[in-house]
């Protein structure tokens, strides 16, 4: 055996891109600590981004959201050289990851250090051909670039552009057939395109679509209730105003899209009473970032400037249809990967529910198709707040 | 004759200087016993906590231990100095851990806020006070089991553990690596590959493999039972009856610290900043120059995006710190060096200050990182960088660019972009 070399291998630099935590790491809370250790990490490089949702966070299926990415946190120790990825710990249905963040806590010296990420893609090409057990093991140099890498593609990346880990097909099978059975349709479709001329394939009609201006006001005391500026909203649509200065917006879906067309505002979304969502920079459409809203729910948005410290607010309450209230999920699912099918689904909508139309449209199951994408720039160029 | 026992290690603060002073009746108490060693050992040791533990009331053989001990502490401080020494400073971590001036009373404010004041003798540390933290000379003799281990290595061990040490130590970005977690968190494949490498027989090679697995598996629970008696998870330590729980059980920890010896010679952990490592490999195969010839107007517009956002973020870094040079003059010379192009290390010299403060002053490859970050949210929008809000590649190689623009030292004057650019701000 060889000689003993310890006293050179007792130390260890803690790395420069760790982030050290306030408080100890708690046991069994350590998807806490990354979170914190996320939340100062967003405040160092001065971003305004929230992160979602902070409920069920001892539930490993449950990833999170920042700047309208699903993000997948894996943690393990610091000194770990491979991590275990259990299967039945990925949720595939309603916010597949998009990027995979890998977070490596180490207990004794309470720090985080995010080793690195990987989009759903690059960690789909990770996955063993063949996984005996219901996990398999990673190496943690597979994830890359850090923390870095991380905020860089949150701010620069598109999250539309960005496909989710749900249409791997070592991780899904199930999935897989279904996508098999797709690529046979589409294969048709575009075959019988070809001979009959493109006309068969329908185009999203969005055009009529415009953002409704909703006034914002002034909480302070002094001139409480003076209406200060106006915000553009694209969706939920705004029925009517009451007395006590709250806009109603009746909903027929339990996932509404959220698109609020003017920057920089803060939202939180109030759920029975109890914040269950808040993000403080968002722009652009959101899918609906928490569990589905139910008939019966009390659900309020409070929407504010995020520039403006104190003094303005547009709220907003959800009500549940009484005649219809569909499920967004079981439509998609009915849609299945049929960009047709899709597109013909979000013109019947257009006219007669804005908000089940723009929530397909924007839905993570939508076909990443061309004329999708197309529809989706076209509308986020003509909603523009003017 | 040996003072290990009768001088007692302590910091001097007007000279900032660490000296062993006699401890007279540390000295006679050993004098009158007519103890005399020749050197510290296990025995001698264990001779003396006898004579305090038999000797309950008596300050004097308790005393003699803690100048031991404080011997023992300074060789932690010295050793963690040695293998630190550009990060930190000697009397600056011995000043947090040779606490005990050799009083024989011991002082602290109880949970009302009076100040209780007891003699340091066998029986002071036979009592559970509750919610009070004992200073570390204390603490180190209070849980010395001679059966286990000599007071140097248990000192190693409490030193180690010690919060108020561990935080001066993160202060520094420089921790002591745990070996337990290192084990749990290690794969039982990288185990057995250092085991191999380091010539364990094969006989005992299954064994050992088959007792990482099983430390592996109980680890967890056994830190989740220390966390709910002491709501901490710092220093953990296996216990003998966790040890025994092993398969196979386990008499000491010898297996398990053989075990970290492998790795340690197999593997020396080091943890870089992950950027240097992408930085350094990926751009190598960027060569800036070459896509100037293929696309012009990409690289007109990407240098005219970086000098304008490396400009507004170093303005407003050196505003910030700007309030401070009044009172630490040394922090202006920082920077000002740092543009006229020398190294960190160059730099701490010439400011008479660790490199660590120089690297957490100026954060060179952060501000990069913010730079690009902020020049690739400038780019998106233009035409002929659409597709780095699309394509993850595409935004990586990018990125790498516009990092080696910015950080990487340019041939002729030997400074980087970012060095020149703190230059103009600070002659503006």
């Amino acid at each position: 055996m060889k000689g003993n070399n310890k006293n050179k291998s007792d130390y260890a630099s803690i790395p420069e891109e760790a982030i050290l935590l306030d408080k100890s790491v708690k046991f069994g809370e350590e998807k806490k600590a990354v979170l914190e250790a996320l939340r100062l990490s967003i405040k160092e490089r001065k971003l305004n981004y929230g992160i979602g949702p902070l409920t069920d966070l001892g539930n490993p299926l449950k990833n999170i959201r920042i700047n309208n990415f699903s993000i997948k946190i894996i943690t393990t120790g610091i000194y770990a050289d491979e991590v275990e990825i259990k299967l039945n710990e990925i949720e595939y249905k309603h916010f597949p990851p998009q990027l995979i963040l890998l977070a490596q806590i180490d207990d004794e010296y309470d720090y985080v250090f995010f080793k690195g990420v990987l989009t759903a893609e690059e960690f789909s090409k990770l996955v063993p051909q063949r996984i005996n057990n219901d996990y398999f093991s990673l190496e943690v140099d597979c994830f890359k670039g850090g923390i870095n890498r991380f905020f860089t593609f949150i701010q620069v990346l598109n999250p539309e552009f960005i496909k989710s880990l749900q249409e791997d097909k070592k991780l899904s099978p199930i999935l897989n057939l279904r996508k098999k059975a797709a690529f046979i349709t589409a294969g048709l479709t575009a075959g019988l395109a070809i001979l009959l001329g493109s006309n068969l394939s329908p185009t999203p009609k969005l055009a009529s679509i415009q953002s409704q201006q909703v006034a914002m006001f002034s909480t302070l005391r002094g001139n409480q209730g003076e209406a200060v500026k106006n915000i553009c909203l694209v969706t939920p649509e705004i029925s009517y105003t009451s007395d006590e200065l709250i806009n109603f917006s009746e909903i027929k879906v339990n996932k509404p899209l959220i698109y609020i067309s003017s920057p920089s505002q803060k939202l939180l979304i109030i759920k029975n009473g109890s914040i269950v969502w808040e993000s403080s920079e968002i722009l652009g459409p959101i899918r609906w970032p928490v569990k589905g809203i139910q008939k019966g729910d009390d659900v309020l948005l409070r929407i504010k400037p995020s520039n403006t410290p104190i003094g303005m607010e547009t709220k907003i309450r959800l009500l549940p249809s009484d005649e219809t209230f569909l499920d967004l999920d079981l439509i998609a699912n009915g849609l299945k990967d049929n960009q047709n099918k899709w597109i013909r689904e979000i013109n019947n909508n257009v006219k007669t529910d804005k908000v089940l139309a723009l929530s397909l449209l924007f839905s993570e199951f939508a076909p990443k198709s061309e004329k999708i994408l197309n529809a989706k720039e076209e509308l986020v160029e003509n909603t523009k707040c003017k | 004759m040996n003072t290990s026992y009768s001088y007692l290690y302590f910091c001097e603060f007007p000279g900032k200087k660490i000296s062993p002073k006699n401890i007279k009746s540390a000295a006679e108490y050993l004098k009158n016993l007519n103890i005399n060693y020749e050197k510290p050992t296990r025995d001698s040791d264990k001779e003396i906590y006898k004579l305090i533990a038999s000797d309950k009331l008596n300050c004097d053989p308790l005393l003699c231990l803690r100048c031991r001990v404080s011997k023992s502490i300074y060789n932690q401080c010295e050793e963690v100095y040695k293998n630190n020494d550009e990060k930190i400073d000697l009397f600056d971590l011995s000043r947090r851990a040779l606490i005990d001036d050799g009083r024989k009373n011991y002082r602290f404010r109880d949970d009302s806020g009076k100040i209780q004041k007891y003699l340091i003798n066998f029986s002071f540390l036979e009592k559970n006070l509750q919610n009070i933290k004992m200073p570390i000379f204390l603490e180190i003799i209070k849980t010395f089991d001679y059966k286990r281990s000599n007071l140097n290595t248990w000192t190693k061990r409490i030193f180690r553990g010690d919060s108020e040490i561990r935080n001066y130590m993160r202060e520094f970005d420089i921790k002591f690596i745990k070996t337990w977690a290192k084990l749990a968190d290690t794969s039982s494949k990288r185990i057995k590959n250092s085991l191999i490498h380091y010539g364990i027989n094969k006989d005992f090679l299954d064994d050992m493999i088959c007792l990482h697995q099983s430390y592996k598996s109980k680890y967890r629970e056994a830190k989740k039972i220390y966390y709910a008696k002491n709501n901490t998870q710092q220093g953990w330590e296996p216990s003998e009856e966790f040890l025994r729980s092993l398969h196979p059980p386990q008499e000491n920890e010898n297996n398990l610290l053989l075990m970290e010896e492998a790795l340690n010679y197999s593997f020396l952990p080091k943890i870089e900043s992950l950027d240097d490592e992408n930085f350094n490999e990926k751009i190598k195969d960027i060569e800036f120059s070459q896509d100037v010839n293929e696309n012009e107007l990409k690289i007109k517009s990407l240098i005219e995006t970086i000098k304008k956002s490396s400009t507004e973020l170093i303005k407003e870094v050196l505003n910030k710190d700007k309030k401070k040079w009044m009172k630490d003059e040394e922090r202006k010379k920082c920077w000002l060096l740092y543009s006229k192009g020398m190294s960190q290390r160059e730099i701490a010299k010439k400011c008479n200050h660790k490199q660590g403060w120089v690297s957490k002053l100026i954060r060179e490859n952060f501000l990069g990182e913010l730079i690009a970050n902020d020049v690739l949210i400038s780019l998106k929008n233009k035409k002929e960088f659409a597709n780095i809000s699309k394509i993850p590649e595409e935004l990586d190689y990018i990125k790498d660019l516009i990092k080696n623009q910015i950080l990487s030292l340019e041939q002729i004057t030997n400074r980087s972009f970012l060095m020149q650019i703190v230059e103009e701000e600070l002659n503006k």
